[in-house]
């Protein structure tokens, strides 16, 4: 039977395809719904996101033509260029705060003490809870007259602490304490980096004299540089969207003090019904992030170390 | 036949794809089938989008209708899908974009003014003619508010004035006045009840013992400027002198004007003047964490909300014996109450219009009606279910009023009241978004009244420009 496989009804041989043919056609086919999905949820949503900034939209009525206006219009807008101000603020100072932090608690979780492993799950646990449970509890935390931080600053050093959500010149900082807390995804990146650095490399530094500090500086450091790439990047893409902490610690107030960039992008589309309009402002922040990456890279030649020497 | 390796990667490559083509289908709705209905080729489905974040009651009430509704029409299955407030316009504007607008929504969010604008729903009076569905049943007021070029667009089910609510154990202790039912009574003024809150407040400089003498708020947008006989959105008067409650549109605001910062500085001197009586917004956040309403946790001696807190008592049940007053006249000599209603839209472009309907009728005019005035503790706009709503408010524990007085109290309101902006203005989260924020700075004390007030007139001025 195996042999006559390719004989049809009429008995003419079927023209058999190529096995390169065949891989092929295996291929695409265990791939295809991996493709469907990316095309159905993530290709053609941006495509259609595109096309949707060009317009007015209400998700009621067909989409109407615009042009440029949406974009002339935020370029006036006073809360847009606010949002914007607001996030770049928080990454500017955010970012570099969280890789340091990220980092010298890599650096602690990666000596050898007893029950390390169990202070390393301890530390992870803040990553895997749900930010709005978290953002519930920062609230109390924050809270002006009740709130913990306030009582510990008045017990230890008698000072009355400021009302930390609902003060313009102290919400940033509230948020910015709030984000540090989960540091989780960074540290296990960097704790895997630091334990691939290879040991030789510091005992030959000891040898040549180096203390401490030149040893993190000359040795760890340009080791896991590109690490210290990722992460760079990734807290800063994330910082540049973030969200759901913002929408359950303060809504963006008080007075637009804490209106991070998404957040006005969820009210256009969703509570001003005008995503158009909120399309618009998802490519800027697309465009914006892609710069802030594309001038991340390109600046890393200096600065990162690929041991393979690419 | 023989499995080979190649035939059996091509077959689980075809089962993988077929699988996730299947996933992509639409489940089948998991709503119980009433009784002897299952499999009949004539069953219509509808989809009701409601609030899953206002309690057990709403959710009760939505069981036992649509449990009911199933009795009277067999042949009607709904679907509903439960959403919090935040979200629920999101989820609405998610499924119109998708084609695919429920049924049956309510005007929570943006509102029956937005979708109205937004060519969204579908107006009834044809849909009521021709059903003979008796609209006289349903207080004409309510009707009003959802009423838009002569021509209604949905269903009205509460009806909800702004009154005050009390603690009398508090107050009786104090000495203080109680809020009167009489909506008439011109000696219950904002003086009066800042007086009374005066007498109630104790130990105001320790947030973790004090007790309040009242929480006044400000309104939606500010609207209890009314009682100093100004509104935000027109420089000659009160309520009935603003055209964007009629047109829906906000073509102007005045939140600098002289009787706004009279309000609001009243409202501020009361939080941070030299005899406080309302807690400051970081003591109300964090009593509002432990007990949602502050006024639940006993340290309020009174409070000014909407009628649908009433349920407030009714699931907390309080220890405390409790009661509901008139709106207190401002320095204008007017009491006007801020009314809400709660009202149920028809989707354009939903796919069963005949069915949805039935159901909104059932809803609003039949038995879904009368539950909802029994179960859920929202004042009624059905006229005739008064009786069950007052019969389940008398039930409720520590309730100080007579049946009589709390029919006064609240029936009364109506006839003192104008219907609120967020149940008037397109865009109205728009409009409570930039109210919010900019009043933020004042309340928390961080600028002048005057000073803040400017800016807020200043961010709706921009806002209304970018609409113009």
């Amino acid at each position: 039977m195996s042999g006559m496989a390719a004989v049809g009804a009429g008995g003419a041989e079927r023209p058999r395809l190529s096995l390169r043919w065949r891989e092929a056609i295996n291929f695409y086919l265990f791939l295809a719904p991996w493709i469907l999905g990316f095309l159905a949820f993530t290709a053609i949503p941006i495509v259609a996101s595109l096309f949707l900034g060009f317009t007015k939209y209400n998700a009621i009525s067909p989409p109407d033509f615009v042009g440029l206006k949406n974009f002339r219009f935020l370029y006036n807008d006073q809360v847009f260029w606010k949002s914007l101000r607001v996030t770049l603020t928080y990454t500017v100072v955010f970012v570099p705060l969280q890789l340091v932090s990220s980092l010298l608690l890599a650096m602690l979780l990666n000596l050898r003490v007893p029950s390390m492993r169990t202070i390393r799950t301890i530390y992870y646990l803040p990553s895997i809870l749900p930010t709005v449970v978290t953002g519930l509890v920062w609230i109390w935390l924050f809270n002006a007259d009740f709130g913990l931080i306030n009582f510990f600053l008045y017990k230890a050093f008698e000072i009355r602490g400021p009302n930390w959500l609902g003060s313009e010149r102290w919400v940033m900082s509230a948020v910015i304490i709030s984000g540090l807390w989960a540091l989780g995804g960074g540290v296990i990146i960097f704790l895997a980096a630091l334990q691939n650095v290879p040991g030789e490399f510091y005992e030959a530094a000891e040898l040549d004299g180096a203390n401490i500090l030149h040893r993190f500086w000359h040795v760890t450091v340009p080791m896991i540089s590109p690490v210290i790439l990722y992460n760079l990047m990734i807290a800063m893409i994330l910082s540049l969207q973030v969200f759901t902490r913002i929408y359950v610690l303060t809504q963006g107030g008080p007075n637009y003090a804490s209106y991070f960039y998404n957040l006005y992008v969820y009210d256009n589309a969703f509570s001003y019904l005008k995503l158009g309009l909120a399309s618009a402002q998802a490519w800027i922040l697309f465009v914006l992030i892609l710069l802030l990456t594309v001038l991340a890279l390109r600046t890393s030649g200096r600065w990162v170390h690929y041991s393979g020497g690419v | 036949m023989v499995l080979t390796r190649r035939r059996f990667l091509k077959s689980s490559a075809v089962a993988a794809t077929g699988l996730a083509l299947a996933a992509c289908v639409p489940a089948e709705p998991s709503v119980d089938m009433p009784a002897g209905t299952g499999g009949d080729a004539a069953m219509t489905e509808i989809t009701y989008l409601i609030r899953s974040d206002i309690g057990v009651k709403i959710q009760e009430w939505t069981d036992e209708a649509i449990a009911d509704f199933a009795t009277v029409e067999p042949n009607i299955t709904i679907e509903t899908i439960g959403v919090p407030w935040g979200d629920y316009n999101a989820k609405l504007l998610a499924q119109y974009a998708a084609g695919d607008p429920p049924e049956i929504s309510a005007n929570y969010a943006a509102g029956f003014p937005t979708f109205y604008a937004n060519d969204a729903i579908v107006a009834l009076d044809e849909l009521v003619s021709e059903n003979n569905v008796d609209l006289s049943v349903i207080e004409q007021a309510a009707l009003d508010a959802v009423t838009r070029n002569g021509k209604l667009w949905a269903l009205p089910l509460a009806h909800l004035p702004t009154i005050v609510y009390y603690n009398l154990d508090a107050l009786e202790e104090a000495g203080a006045t109680i809020p009167p039912i009489d909506w008439a009574d011109t000696s219950w003024t904002t003086d009066a009840m800042l007086e009374s809150a005066n007498a109630a407040a104790q130990d105001m400089d320790d947030p973790t013992k004090a007790q309040y003498g009242m929480i006044f708020g400000n309104g939606q947008l500010g609207v209890f400027e009314w009682l100093w006989g100004a509104d935000p959105f027109n420089d000659v008067g009160g309520p009935e002198h603003t055209e964007a409650y009629k047109t829906g549109i906000v073509t102007e605001s005045f939140y600098d004007s002289e009787t706004m910062n009279n309000f609001i500085g009243w409202v501020y001197d009361a939080i941070y003047g030299s005899s406080p009586v309302s807690p400051r917004p970081s003591d109300t956040d964090a009593i509002q964490q432990l007990v949602g309403w502050p006024m639940m946790s006993g340290r309020i001696g009174m409070a000014i909300n909407g009628a649908w807190s009433v349920t407030n008592f009714a699931a907390v049940e309080p220890s405390w014996r409790w009661g509901v007053g008139a709106f207190p006249y401002g320095p204008a000599g007017v009491n006007t109450s801020p009314l809400f209603n709660d009202s149920w839209m028809l989707g354009k472009g939903a796919k069963e219009q005949d069915a949805g309907f039935r159901f909104l009728q059932y809803l609003a005019v039949e038995k879904g009606a009368e539950l909802y005035a029994k179960i859920t503790g929202f004042f009624p706009a059905h006229k005739e279910n008064y009786p069950i709503y007052f019969d389940s408010l008398m039930n409720i524990p520590n309730f100080a009023l007579s049946r009589e007085e709390a029919e006064t109290a609240l029936l009364d309101a109506f006839n003192y009241g104008y219907v609120t902006p967020g149940k008037t203005l397109d865009s109205y989260p728009e409009w409570n978004r930039t109210f919010n924020q900019t009043m933020g700075p004042i309340w928390n004390a961080e600028v002048s009244v005057a000073d803040g007030l400017a800016q807020v007139q200043a961010q709706f001025e921009s806002v209304i420009e970018s609409k113009s």
